[in-house]
């Protein structure tokens, strides 16, 4: 049964598509299984969403929902033996962003998490620790191997 | 780098397509929501129905109004026949441990007999009140203040 009113679904959806849907991409790194997560993401919103305290609980709900989710699929993908392939991007348009998404996508996915996290949610490494049930000193470290590893791979680039 | 790495994230973004799709469903699932509700109300309303069909009635007390005095004192019957059954007055049993339970009927024109034999000496009397009472096979009647008990012969 669905726990939300249609216009609460309807504005969730509104607000946080775009960041259910990269959390998806930073996860999966492929477009099609990220489209496919999003709907299943969104749907289990619809349906086990519990009423939240502030709009900082709805967030963190949703990014932990999805994280779970897509922890999930990757899991069933090992199981399975099948390689998530790393797509184009067709929405970027300009390269250097392009680039930059390839090499952050290259990296392993607890820095892919911890980067889209901080630099993009502007969370701070505690609040990261708290959704992601990791110690902050763990998340700091994530961070800093995070560029440290995309410094070597960008080489100049990463400077600019 | 910071605005960089923001930059590269901001560009993956869904396709609308997809979101509607997804608007759509939230549509979809509200319509079922409301069949669903629908369907178990009219299932809810239709097992009460069912449980309140089978439950057994209370067969203790008869009922119905098809009551007949048979014979009777000079102000109240001491016998009485009522939907088939004959009820003589019993005094054995203490009023107080009685609960009367629903009013069963009016006694109008009712028939009293002086002789249970013969039929034809019949005479009429009105304003006897029939109740149910909280043990078997027991009938409370009301004549005016008093309250007589009548058990099953």
């Amino acid at each position: 049964m669905l726990q939300l009113e249609i216009k609460t679904i309807e504005k969730i959806i509104d607000i946080y598509s775009n960041m259910i849907y990269r959390i998806c991409f930073v996860y999966l790194k492929n477009q099609h299984d990220a489209e496919d997560a999003y709907q299943d993401v969104a749907i289990k919103i619809m349906e086990k969403a519990p009423p939240f305290l502030n709009d900082n609980h709805e967030k963190a709900w949703i990014i932990k929902v999805t994280c779970n989710h897509c922890k999930n699929i990757l899991r069933l993908s090992k199981l399975r033996k099948q390689a998530p392939l790393i797509d184009d991007i067709h929405a970027i348009s300009n390269e250097d962003e392009q680039n930059t998404l390839e090499h952050i996508m290259n990296l392993p996915l607890q820095y892919r998490k911890v980067l889209y996290l901080y630099y993009y949610e502007g969370y701070s490494t505690k609040e990261i620790a708290s959704i992601l049930k990791r110690r902050d000193a763990t998340i700091r470290t994530w961070l800093k191997r995070a560029r440290e590893t995309l410094k070597k791979i960008m080489g100049d680039d990463y400077e600019k | 780098m910071k605005n960089r790495i923001y930059e590269a994230f901001d560009g993956i973004k869904l396709d609308d397509d997809i979101k509607r799709r997804v608007y759509q469903s939230t549509k979809v699932d509200n319509k079922k929501r409301i069949s669903k509700y629908i369907y178990s109300t009219i299932g809810l309303i239709f097992t009460v129905c069912l449980i309140f069909y089978i439950i057994p009635k209370d067969e203790s007390v008869p009922k119905g109004n098809g009551i007949e005095i048979l014979s009777s004192t000079n102000d109240a019957p001491n016998t009485i026949l009522y939907d088939g059954n004959i009820y003589v007055m019993n005094t054995e049993l203490d009023i107080n441990d009685i609960t009367i339970g629903d009013k069963l009927g009016t006694l109008n024109q009712a028939e009293v007999y002086n002789d249970l034999a013969a039929s034809d000496d019949a005479s009429y009397s009105d304003d006897y009140e029939i109740y149910a009472s909280s043990i078997k096979d027991v009938l409370i009647v009301k004549y005016k203040d008093d309250l007589i008990m009548y058990k099953i012969q």
